[in-house]
């Protein structure tokens, strides 16, 4: 047999099936995924075992159908997962998928394992009920961020469309170790400069503390009252704390002693650069009032420094102005995030609103 | 006009990555690595635009994607 013979082969016998390893296992596949791309120019992500097995595995609502593997025989070669997620769309709550982690070996690249991947996940969601996917990529290495996200879309318009980019604010937590840890001789300046501004310990903290389940409701109505076309609507699962800031997302409430009135939602990333750096990302900061916001939003980004985070980022929302960020010390971090949008049920508008106020994993 | 859409959808394909230059019409695309998946979405796209054919993801399979043949086959049988 030839040498094409067997490559031709081997692209028929490529397999998507449930994946049949654990988070640990997952995390460090990724991992070897995106060290044998050249990285872009962000951060590469370092997903860990434990914060996929809570985001994703104990999802009360996850299916084996929720994370595939592309099989070469009994070889992994790719794998696509996504964790339950559901968003208000105007004023009417949608089931669907936050989707993301797709890692494809440059060794299948020939087999369109991505694409295989990302087909029989929308296939398998729409089976349980789920009425779009939505993800976020940006520029992580090629093939497995943002450049094939794009690709896809310019080809199956119709199956998937783009929002507009996804800005952020970024907040530096420790000037030193994120000047020793980025490779970019700006944001090494940029983290020396913000040792002026160190992020302390806040005074104001009457009030503010860990969600509990008598907070759901509010919390939820915080969420649905984002001024926001498209809106993240989480269960008490989601909102419930993960035992630490290392196995899975937050949430803080300000609370006067009548329930909450704010609510934030973060959690923290291992991620690389020139070296390791811990990477906090708020992913929901809600109230209506600035000064409730700046007050939780002072409790948050010390509980990530607290954590070892570096660096916090926040998806640039346009109900929170400019100059209130740049009071609290972000700055804007420009890097190519866009969202995208796949609809599995005709009852759901095929475009990204222009106001959407979404999850960042 | 099958020829002429062999002719196009050919040189498309040659300009898709460096080494896809020899490619011929008979040659295996699968085979010889001539696409991923990058590449294989920017080859629908080309399809999309240059034919006004509606090209599903599910019909992305190495069946329809070997050859310059099987392309054209897969144009026509979309074609609107």
């Amino acid at each position: 047999m030839t040498a094409e013979g067997s490559r031709s082969e081997a692209a028929e016998e490529l397999t998507i099936a449930p994946l049949n390893i654990g988070p640990d296992e997952i995390a460090a596949f990724i991992a070897q995924v995106y060290d044998e791309y050249p990285h872009g120019s962000s951060f590469v992500p370092r997903w860990t075992g434990p914060f996929l097995k809570h985001i994703i595995f104990d999802h009360p609502q996850f299916t084996p159908d929720h994370a595939l593997g592309a099989y070469m025989g009994d070889q992994l070669a790719g794998l696509i997962m996504a964790q339950p997620y559901a968003v208000h769309m105007d004023d009417r709550r949608v089931e669907g998928a936050y989707g993301s982690w797709l890692a494809v070996t440059p060794q299948a690249a020939g087999q369109f394992a991505a694409i295989k991947l990302l087909q029989e996940l929308q296939a398998r969601l729409a089976t349980h009920g789920a009425k779009f996917m939505v993800g976020v990529a940006y520029h992580s290495g090629p093939g497995v961020g943002l450049e094939f996200w794009e690709s896809y879309a310019r080809a199956f318009p119709k199956e998937i469309s783009q929002g507009a980019n996804l800005k952020y604010w970024a907040r530096v937590l420790d000037g030193a170790a994120f000047a020793g840890a980025v490779k970019d001789p700006l944001l090494k300046l940029g983290g020396f400069a913000a040792r002026l501004r160190p992020v302390l310990r806040p005074r104001a903290t009457a009030g503010i503390r860990e969600f509990v389940s008598d907070d759901l409701e509010r919390c939820q109505e915080l969420l649905a009252e984002a001024p926001a076309r498209l809106r993240t609507a989480p269960s008490l699962w989601e909102l419930q704390c993960a035992p630490s800031l290392d196995q899975g997302p937050q949430t803080l409430v300000l609370d006067r002693g009548s329930g909450p009135d704010a609510l934030s939602m973060f959690h923290a990333l291992p991620m690389e650069d020139a070296t390791p750096l811990r990477v906090g990302i708020i992913e929901h900061v809600c109230t209506s009032d600035a000064r409730d916001r700046r007050r939780l939003l002072a409790a948050t980004l010390w509980r990530l420094k607290q954590s070892g985070a570096c660096l916090a980022l926040l998806p640039q929302k346009p109900y929170i102005g400019a100059s209130e960020m740049l009071l609290a010390g972000f700055v804007p971090y420009d890097a190519d995030f866009k969202t995208f949008l796949m609809t599995l049920n005709d009852t759901v508008p095929p475009q990204i609103p222009a106001g959407y106020d979404l999850l960042v994993r | 006009m099958s020829d002429e859409k062999q002719t196009k959808i050919l040189e498309f394909i040659r300009t898709l990555k460096s080494g896809n230059e020899s490619v011929d019409a008979e040659t295996d695309l699968i085979a010889t690595g001539s696409l991923d998946s990058l590449s294989v979405m920017e080859l629908v796209a080309f399809l999309t635009d240059e034919f006004e054919v509606k090209i599903a993801a599910a019909d992305v399979t190495p069946t329809n994607l070997r050859n310059v043949a099987t392309l054209t086959a897969l144009v026509e049988a979309r074609s609107v």
